[in-house]
């Protein structure tokens, strides 16, 4: 079976956990909030406000910020890789001037 | 050199399968018990009383001690009486409600009030009727038309009742405001609502006690309830049966605050076949924290941990330029 294109890219597996964290966060947003909305009682519906709804935003936020991060860490990769290949351009064209002037 | 990577291989396999073994055990044992359901249960009253306020109390002699004064109910007996005078006071009903023996969490309530419409029971302008619903704690014995002092209410949270004429006249009232304090309440006050009735308004509501046999005796109040917790609602009613629901207006539908409400697993009903005491009921024993854990997917939590965090620190750590080599394009092949 061939893995899609896409899938081959370095960057995917790390942004699809932290797509999935962002997901779980906002699908415990809608977990607290339903158990929260079932009941009148203030003591039921707070500790569903917080771990839902708190514990939610965190996870959010954190798979936001991770993906972020993974994101810096491939342009700069990207930005070091073009420096290198213009270092080597740079220095194969020192190396033919050299040759020529030899 | 191939075969320590070879053994490498084998070993971060092995250590897979344990991992993924650990966590479909852990599932199996954490979701074992049983998840708390809610659970619908109806409630009827054990024992009802109507007091009416002290006539001797409006003489510049004051009131005449309690029990001195005669009780005089023109009223036919097994009726039960909320009414308003002149923006004043004339009666008021409690019922007592077996409530300290529920257990479980009780989540939401609602109270139906089956209104015997009849003039000749003393009902006029029922339609017309504010009624607040409060709690009580103090014994209640069966009293008709007394004019003793009424039993102590406490009104520091109220519930109104709303006039409701289809399929049957009755009373309604959504006991979301009191739901906290009913396991600790002996039963349930209706009174009349003075501060939200013109000061000319008059109107009397009748309804029928659970042992009511005159003519036509409508069915008693009763109050359901939405319990949350396994094996909840069982000890709900002494007299507890899975008869239908309590009169003719039908299972009344707990509150619902928004569309993800559950929607109640079992509905019983109450029958009051027998009317044990009400210290009989507040010495019944009570059962605490039988319900098991709610949610037991959170024990899992700890394994996802386990596995996200490595997952994550790898994805961090990971050298992109040796993954593939970097481009804008993507890896070049």
């Amino acid at each position: 079976m061939k893995r899609p294109a896409w899938l081959a890219h370095p960057l995917a597996p790390s942004l699809l956990l932290f797509a999935g964290l962002i997901l779980g966060g906002f699908a415990a947003i809608g977990f607290g909030w339903k158990v929260a909305a079932r009941t009148l009682v203030v003591p039921f519906q707070t500790p569903a406000l917080v771990s839902g709804a708190m514990g939610g935003l965190a996870l959010v936020l954190a798979g936001a910020m991770l993906a972020n991060i993974q994101a810096g860490r491939w342009f700069d990769a990207v930005e070091r890789a073009e420096m290198e290949d213009l270092l080597d351009e740079a220095a194969a064209l020192l190396d033919a001037l050299d040759r020529k002037r030899a | 050199m191939k075969h320590t990577d070879q053994s490498r291989h084998r070993f971060a396999r092995v250590a897979r399968l344990v991992g993924a073994a650990a966590i479909a055990g852990a599932a199996v044992v954490g979701f074992t018990p049983v998840a708390a359901a809610e659970t619908t249960v109806t409630v009827a009253p054990t024992a009802e009383s109507w007091y009416q306020p002290n006539p001797t109390c409006l003489t510049p002699a004051g009131c005449v001690g309690a029990g001195t004064a005669p009780a005089a109910s023109p009223y036919p007996a097994g009726t039960l009486h909320i009414g308003l005078s002149a923006g004043k006071e004339t009666a008021r009903s409690y019922a007592a409600m077996p409530l300290v023996a529920v257990t479980g969490n009780i989540t939401a309530a609602a109270l139906t009030v089956p209104l015997d419409t009849n003039p000749a029971d003393g009902a006029f302008s029922s339609e017309s009727a504010k009624v607040q619903v409060c709690l009580t704690s103090a014994p209640l014995a069966q009293a008709r038309g007394s004019f003793d002092p009424p039993p102590s209410t406490d009104c520091s949270a109220t519930a109104p009742a709303t006039y409701v004429a289809v399929p049957q006249p009755h009373l309604e009232a959504n006991l979301g405001p009191l739901v906290d304090r009913l396991q600790s309440a002996t039963g349930v006050v209706l009174l009349p609502d003075a501060t939200a009735s013109p000061p000319t308004e008059s109107w009397r509501v009748v309804f029928s006690a659970h042992d009511a046999s005159g003519a036509a005796p409508t069915a008693p109040a009763s109050v359901t309830l939405q319990i949350q917790g396994a094996s909840a609602a069982v000890s709900a009613s002494p007299t507890a049966s899975p008869s239908g629901p309590v009169g003719g207006v039908g299972p009344i539908q707990p509150p619902r605050g928004t569309g993800f409400a559950v929607t109640p697993s079992t509905v019983a009903s109450a029958a009051p076949t027998a009317a044990p005491s009400i210290g009989s009921v507040r010495s019944a024993p009570r059962q605490i924290g039988a319900a098991a854990y709610a949610y037991p997917g959170v024990w899992l939590l700890p394994l996802v941990m386990f596995v996200l965090v490595p997952m994550m620190v790898k994805a961090l750590t990971t050298d992109l330029v040796r993954a593939g080599k970097p481009s804008v394009q993507g890896p070049v092949t």
